[in-house]
């Protein structure tokens, strides 16, 4: 029984392995644009499954949420604007759903690029396969001390512990990297958020009126169980900004949110919520982000729930790629 | 693992296979999403019969009804605006025989 | 862990290779959109399946995200495929 399971089991990882392989190398060697998009979500979904495999809960989540689902939906407005602009340009009417194939002009194969790559990353995949193969059986790394400190982060879950106590500066960072994408993305173009051609329909807009409350049930469960399960902000933040984006999408309640302010401030607050947390540690205990023991509980909660709420609003910024024009949408 | 279990889930797992076989092989893309999506969302209901069965808690057979409930709305959302894309993109239903 | 239910997961992920071909034939785009509301409805059975074989509780959390968030790529595609028809005054 024992040889089955571990057959089963080798079987799997192989079966995942070679079909995420397959995948990458099917979407980087088609010339079809849209083939390559939904590749791309494909080996997405399939990258969480294997992140789930391989135990890491709150990467497989936040790979569901934000690599197959958002960025899917990113892409293929993306490609929507590149081929308006080609068929513009000449001056063909629009074709829906590629029945003609594809509009954008496709490059002629070259080999050269292909051989150089292939051949300078020979030198790569042996030098990693050397590492990996004389390594030891198990690498230590600061896992004792990460979770011997675990009681003291404010925190039960090791992953959230990490990610906003003990190595905080990352995350900051992270968030306002996001930021900063969000502002160069909103610099690009102004207007109301374009709707699509045709009326939602009563099944949209039904969908959206079942999904949209679930997904901001299920960001808050998330947040919440961030602390003590496989969860958190970047997580709860994805699928929150999946409900925003479903909103968006069927076109019917467009919140009203005048210059916008409120959205700013609300993209702000996590960063914010982190200078705040930061400055409190310095003058408390003398070192910048550093909070340990009973009050880092609360300090967390606080910036995780600012940190959801600036994720969710700046992928849902990034996929309306412009910002909240004066009495429209946000 | 009794009887049951079991036979709802080899059930599930020929569904899956169906709709599979059916994506591929189906001439139209009308098809495609009929027999794809059906026969997934009966599949899964299949499959999540009999894992909430074996689960042993009401809490889990609960969470494992609800994924399913929101799978069938989502996907049967998804398969309805993409008949509607195809469709307004002037793609003609196979007719012949 | 669990013979049954790790065979399960690997004759699901069996179907999903075969839904691969669709994606790389399918001749229009609503074809290989499809594909992907497969992959989120057999991957969301993997997942659970998954969970029960090695006995790792979350999956079924990821499965949930998994669900929800598989059908806005369709939704985005749906709504997103068409540039908006010109105004009247100018066709």
């Amino acid at each position: 029984m024992d040889g089955t399971l571990s057959g089963l089991l080798v079987g799997l990882d192989v079966a995942l392995a070679g079909m995420l392989v397959g995948f990458a190398a099917m979407m980087l060697t088609t010339p079809n644009l849209f083939k390559s998009i939904v590749l791309f979500i494909v080996f997405g979904l399939l990258m969480a499954i294997t992140w789930a495999r391989l135990g890491a809960i709150d990467v497989a989540i936040a790979e569901a949420a934000i690599g197959a689902g958002l960025t899917g939906a990113l892409f293929l407005n993306a490609r929507r604007d590149l081929e308006t602009l080609h068929q513009r340009r000449r001056g063909e009417r629009w074709d829906a759903a590629g029945t003609r194939g594809e509009t954008l002009p496709a490059e002629p194969r070259r080999w050269g690029p292909w051989l150089a790559c292939a051949v300078a990353t020979v030198p790569i995949l042996l030098i990693v396969a050397w590492v990996v193969l004389t390594a030891p059986a198990r690498l230590e790394g600061m896992g004792p001390e990460a979770f011997a400190a675990l009681d003291d982060s404010g925190v039960r879950n090791p992953v959230t512990a990490v990610l906003l106590n003990f190595r905080a500066y990352d995350t900051v960072l992270e968030i306002t990297v996001l930021l900063l994408a969000v502002v160069a993305a909103w610099s690009q173009r102004v207007g109301a958020f374009p709707k699509a051609d045709g009326p939602p329909g009563p099944v949209l807009h039904a969908a959206v009126r079942l999904l949209t409350p679930l997904a901001v049930l299920v960001g808050g469960y998330l947040v919440w169980r961030g602390t003590h399960a496989p969860g958190g902000a970047f997580q709860a933040g994805a699928v929150l900004a999946g409900a925003g984006v479903l909103v968006l999408l069927g076109e019917r309640w467009l919140p009203r949110c005048g210059r916008g302010g409120a959205m700013r401030l609300g993209l702000a607050a996590g960063v914010l919520s982190f200078v705040v947390a930061g400055l409190a540690g310095l003058f408390m205990d003398g070192r910048f982000l550093f909070y340990r023991g009973a009050r880092a509980a609360g300090w967390i909660v606080a910036i995780d729930v600012a940190a959801t709420v600036s994720i969710a609003l700046a992928l849902i910024g990034l996929f309306a790629s412009r910002p909240p024009a004066r009495g429209e949408d946000a | 693992m009794d009887y049951v279990t079991v036979a709802l889930a080899l059930t599930g797992l020929s569904f899956f296979l169906g709709g599979t076989v059916g994506l591929l092989r189906f001439p139209d893309v009308y098809m495609r999403l009929h027999a794809m999506t059906k026969a997934d969302n009966l599949g899964l209901g299949l499959l999540i019969a009999s894992l909430a069965l074996r689960s042993g808690s009401v809490f889990v057979a609960a969470k494992l009804l609800l994924i399913w409930v929101l799978v069938l709305v989502a996907s049967t959302t998804a398969c309805h605006l993409i008949a509607r894309t195809a469709l307004e993109g002037s793609i003609e239903p196979w007719t012949e025989r | 862990m669990n013979v049954a239910d790790l065979a399960c997961a690997l004759f699901l992920l069996f179907t999903l290779g075969l839904g691969a071909v669709r994606i790389a034939m399918g001749p229009t785009e609503s074809d290989r959109m499809l594909s992907t509301q497969l992959f989120g409805t057999t991957g969301v059975a993997i997942l659970l399946v998954l969970s029960r074989a090695v006995d790792e509780p979350g999956m079924v959390d990821v499965a949930l995200v998994f669900a929800l968030l598989a059908v806005i790529a369709a939704i985005a595609f749906a709504r997103r495929v068409r540039e908006p028809a010109p105004d009247p005054g100018e066709e």
